[in-house]
């Protein structure tokens, strides 16, 4: 039994009763957290004729028992639903969110907090600790996303967290954003439509509980010893100044300071550069000079002001902003921006009338006007660029490498976002995560490309042939270390499966901790310099236990590393797919949609070339990855003898029901 | 401990700022009625005048200042034995991330829990005006410390001996808010616990080995926060 870390308490709003209920947290020490319990919902709660607008959809918002404390990055939730952007079919998806609104979750004294039903009319949740009321939203419907938490705020004169949608969730855009402050987001998942269907405007929070710690003593010395390995160094996302100093930038969420380069520097004012938030802002506003070189092969790039928006009020200068106000992604226009260019190049001006002129400022104005307000051609765009392409079937393979079946529905995480491709050996791993994810899966699985661009692949592939490309010794030493071979950090399909078996696992930790992505897990050591890092005698492994002893310091749960992994992140991992195959009939040949993905064209220039044109050892390396999550190889499913190692017989029994176990 | 019940800064509405000290003044100099609340602190009742004591000696006084003037010209030697102190600074919004790290590193230390309401000091953010930090709230731990000037009760606040830090012994607080009132600062990083009637303040935990936990806890390595010591207090403007 816990002592720490967790409320025990999940609060239950039903939007079509207006009845508000408390119940007990599942177990922890099954379910591990977050993604746990929000995907015991998904699996016991959300039929499989339920799609993402329908009122029996639910939306579940976990923090995790870190979430609160001064764990390093543990201001995280973790999100889920049945989302809107799933392509071919809406599915089942999580997402993540930072910020100060995880903690004023766990501070107003839940673990989880489940949203069901629809209300008849516009509303908003306040939550002020265990005072929950269903409030009158009308007067807050139509506002952007930051008049609608100032709106709420003023109210009732209180310091809540809001996270809320704008006029994009309202009319259930396909990518529209939850977000909480500036720019700390539900981001790419659509969710921001699932609130909308529900009327529901937003989700106020005040909460003056504390967070009970187990274990103080032992904790505060994690923390710090953690701490010390997740800040600045060369071998994190953050990195230090030259002088040894820290950069100046801001912490994207409660209990974040790893100094990452993808938090924002600061402003003195509007809300280019103000917002508080990691990635999206500094993607779009290319906030560190790293970022810059991405935007598109294409020179014209620089005419559009997309780069760089400083503050609001002057023209060109303020999409980011007014994309993030509307609630939409900024993510989704870099996407359709390379859509729109890749048909200018073949001479493809207008689609029905409409012209495109993706490098005039004006254009992208009325674009977001138009997704966000489904105006005109704005109400097919408003679909999703999948969804969109099949309509007007105007090239679709570029569409299709854009955002597709394969990505399910998602943009590709680097091609959607006019990245060159996933290079060697990244593309392996990519295509792996990708075919058991519901979403884009990279960002909760990073480090295995932290860690291979160790080896510098993406220049050598340009410069010598295939069989000499091989990775630093000290690199196939710790794959070995770690993942158990190290072929496995070669360019090659041996042992990619291992990678992708362990860090399917890892992506439940963090996000069950919570912790963030771009620090965890600390595969490599956190070396402070360069010199150091040469001298080494290896590259790690660094700390790979961190996170379960956080986790069994606050919570008083003495669960080690390797339990963290398997059972616990496994049963998850299990639980995830079984409401795939339960509800959206998931199967291998839905897994291997990517494969027309990473058969695009533009790779077979070298021997960057993937997969075959008969995928024949893709296919294999699937199979084994199968064998390595113990399912079913000829479907994908997930079998009785693994869900019942796992104590999952209640969900092996349902999927026997439904003729849908996988054969052992 | 529930955080909703800590009035940051005020004292609990509708108590007396009357002193159980000053009250047994009050009752010498006019013999005005008043009441002992539960919590050991006193209901003034219309019509009675407050007298301030001086502590080394047994002049009374109408007000504050008053009382702070004699002590300037009649005791400054025996004022001038409270030592300076090491404090906590909050070096600015140019050096600090907004992790806000450190206060729950010292509420889980003090109260066993990660709650910011239970901490310490405060790191406070503006969230949409300008999106940035405001300030960070730690105690001054100033060089004539209001707070323990105003304190009625003997050994309730003290001057830790070490590190000069001004002090509140939960045992023997009652809750009355004098401390709070008198603090120059606005909020006060001095807050009360309505519940367990006594008030709580940065003592620069002096009941732990090493740095203070918020300071220990700054992943920025303590360039967001100082330990300014006793010596380097002219330093710092505001200390």
């Amino acid at each position: 039994m816990y002592s720490g870390g967790f409320t025990g308490k999940v609060l239950r709003v039903d939007l079509s009763s207006g009845v508000t209920s408390v119940e007990d947290t599942p177990d922890p020490d099954k379910y591990l957290g977050p993604r746990g319990w929000n995907a015991k919902v998904g699996f016991e709660e959300i039929g499989s004729d339920v799609s993402a607008y329908d009122e029996g959809n639910k939306l579940m918002i976990s923090v995790g028992p870190l979430t609160g404390t001064h764990s390093p990055t543990s201001g995280r939730s973790d999100w889920a639903t049945i989302a809107p952007r799933g392509y071919p079919e809406p599915m089942y998806q999580r997402s993540g969110m930072g910020g100060d609104f995880p903690p004023e979750i766990k501070f107003a004294g839940y673990d989880q907090i489940i949203i069901e039903g629809k209300s008849d009319k516009p509303c908003y949740i306040q939550i002020n600790d265990d005072k929950v009321s269903i409030e009158d939203g009308s007067e807050v419907w139509g506002k952007d996303v930051y008049s609608a938490q100032r709106w709420i705020n003023d109210r009732h004169e209180g310091e809540y967290e809001v996270s809320a949608i704008g006029p994009a969730g309202e009319n259930e855009v396909r990518f529209a954003c939850i977000t909480s402050r500036l720019a700390n987001a539900v981001g790419n998942a659509g969710f921001g439509g699932v609130m909308g269907s529900k009327n529901l405007k937003a989700i106020a929070v005040r909460g003056t509980n504390g967070v009970d710690v187990a274990e103080p003593e032992k904790f505060m010395d994690a923390v710090n010893e953690v701490w010390e390995e997740a800040k600045g160094g060369i071998s994190r996302v953050g990195s230090l100044n030259e002088d040894q100093t820290f950069p100046d930038s801001v912490g994207c969420s409660h209990a974040c300071d790893v100094v990452c380069y993808t938090s924002l520097g600061r402003t003195t004012g509007g809300y280019g550069w103000n917002m508080k938030t990691c990635v999206d802002g500094a993607w779009v506003g290319g906030g560190h000079p790293d970022y810059q070189g991405y935007f598109l092969e294409d020179e014209n790039n620089r005419e559009l002001d997309v780069p760089r928006p400083p503050g609001l009020g002057e023209p060109g200068e303020d999409l980011v902003a007014k994309a993030e106000y509307m609630g939409i992604t900024s993510w989704s226009y870099d996407t359709w921006y390379r859509y729109f260019k890749g048909l200018k190049k073949q001479g493809i001006d207008e689609i029905d009338g409409y012209r495109l002129e993706p490098d005039k400022t004006d254009f992208w104005d009325d674009w977001i006007n138009k997704v966000s307000y489904r105006k005109g051609i704005g109400d097919d765009m408003a679909e999703g660029l999948a969804r969109f392409s099949d309509k007007y079937e105007i090239d679709p393979e570029l569409a299709d490498f854009i955002e597709s079946k394969g990505s399910r529905g998602h943009a590709w995480h680097r091609e959607g976002r006019s990245m060159e491709p996933h290079p060697i050996p990244f593309w392996v791993y990519s295509s792996l995560i990708y075919a058991i994810a519901s979403r884009d899966p990279t960002p909760n699985h990073h480090e295995f490309f932290f860690l291979t661009g160790e080896a510098g692949y993406a220049e050598k592939s340009q410069e010598v042939p295939r069989e000499e490309c091989k990775p630093p010794e000290r690199l196939a030493k710790l794959s070995k270390d770690i993942y158990g071979s190290e072929k496995t950090v070669y360019p090659n399909y041996e042992g990619v499966e291992l990678a992708a078996y362990y860090h399917k696992l890892r992506s439940v930790i963090k996000d069950c901790a919570p912790a963030c992505d771009w620090t965890f897990p600390m595969l490599r050591k956190n070396f402070k310099n360069w010199d150091e890092k040469a001298n080494a005698d290896s590259l790690g492994p660094g700390m790979l236990e961190a996170e379960s002893k956080l986790y069994s310091t606050c919570t008083g749960l003495d669960i080690s590393n390797n339990e963290m992994e398997s059972p616990k992140a496994e049963r998850i991992v299990n639980l995830e797919r079984a409401i795939q195959v339960k509800n959206h009939k998931r199967k291998r040949e839905i897994d291997e949609y990517v494969i027309n993905h990473f058969k695009w064209p533009e790779k077979e220039k070298s021997w960057r070339t993937h997969i075959s044109k008969d995928a024949t050892e893709w296919k294999k390396l699937l199979t084994r990855f199968y064998e390595k999550l113990g399912w079913d190889t000829e479907t994908g499913r997930p079998t009785r003898s693994k869900l019942e190692e796992l104590d999952l017989n209640d969900v092996a029994d349902k999927l026997e029901e439904k003729d849908l176990l996988g054969s052992s | 401990m529930k955080g909703k019940d800590i009035v940051e800064g005020e004292n609990e509405e509708g108590e007396s700022k009357l002193s159980r000290r000053n009250l047994l003044k009050v009752i010498a100099a006019g013999g005005a009625a008043a009441t002992v609340g539960v919590s050991g602190c006193t209901q003034q009742q219309q019509g009675t005048t407050t007298k301030y004591a001086c502590p080394y000696c047994d002049k009374e006084f109408e007000d504050e200042s008053e009382l702070r003037d004699h002590i300037n010209e009649a005791h400054s030697q025996e004022a001038g034995q409270i030592s300076r102190s090491a404090a906590l600074v909050w070096t600015g919004k140019e050096n600090c991330h907004g992790c806000r790290v450190c206060e729950v590193a010292c509420s889980i230390h003090k109260e066993g829990e990660a709650n910011p309401d239970l901490s310490r000091m405060n790191v406070k953010w503006d969230p949409f005006d300008s999106g940035d930090l405001i300030e960070g709230l730690t105690c001054k731990q100033c060089d004539s410390p209001e707070c323990y000037y105003a304190c009625p009760i003997e050994g309730a606040m003290y001057i830790d001996e070490e590190t000069g830090a001004r002090c509140i012994d939960s045992e023997k607080c009652t809750g009355c808010g004098d401390c709070v009132e008198a603090c120059p600062f606005n909020p006060s990083p001095i807050k009360m616990d309505v519940d367990k009637k006594v008030a709580f303040k940065c003592d620069l935990c002096k009941d732990k080995d090493g740095d203070p936990a918020c300071l220990e806890a700054c992943p920025l390595s303590g360039s967001a926060l100082k330990l300014v010591e006793k010596d380097e207090r002219e330093n710092y403007e505001g200390l």
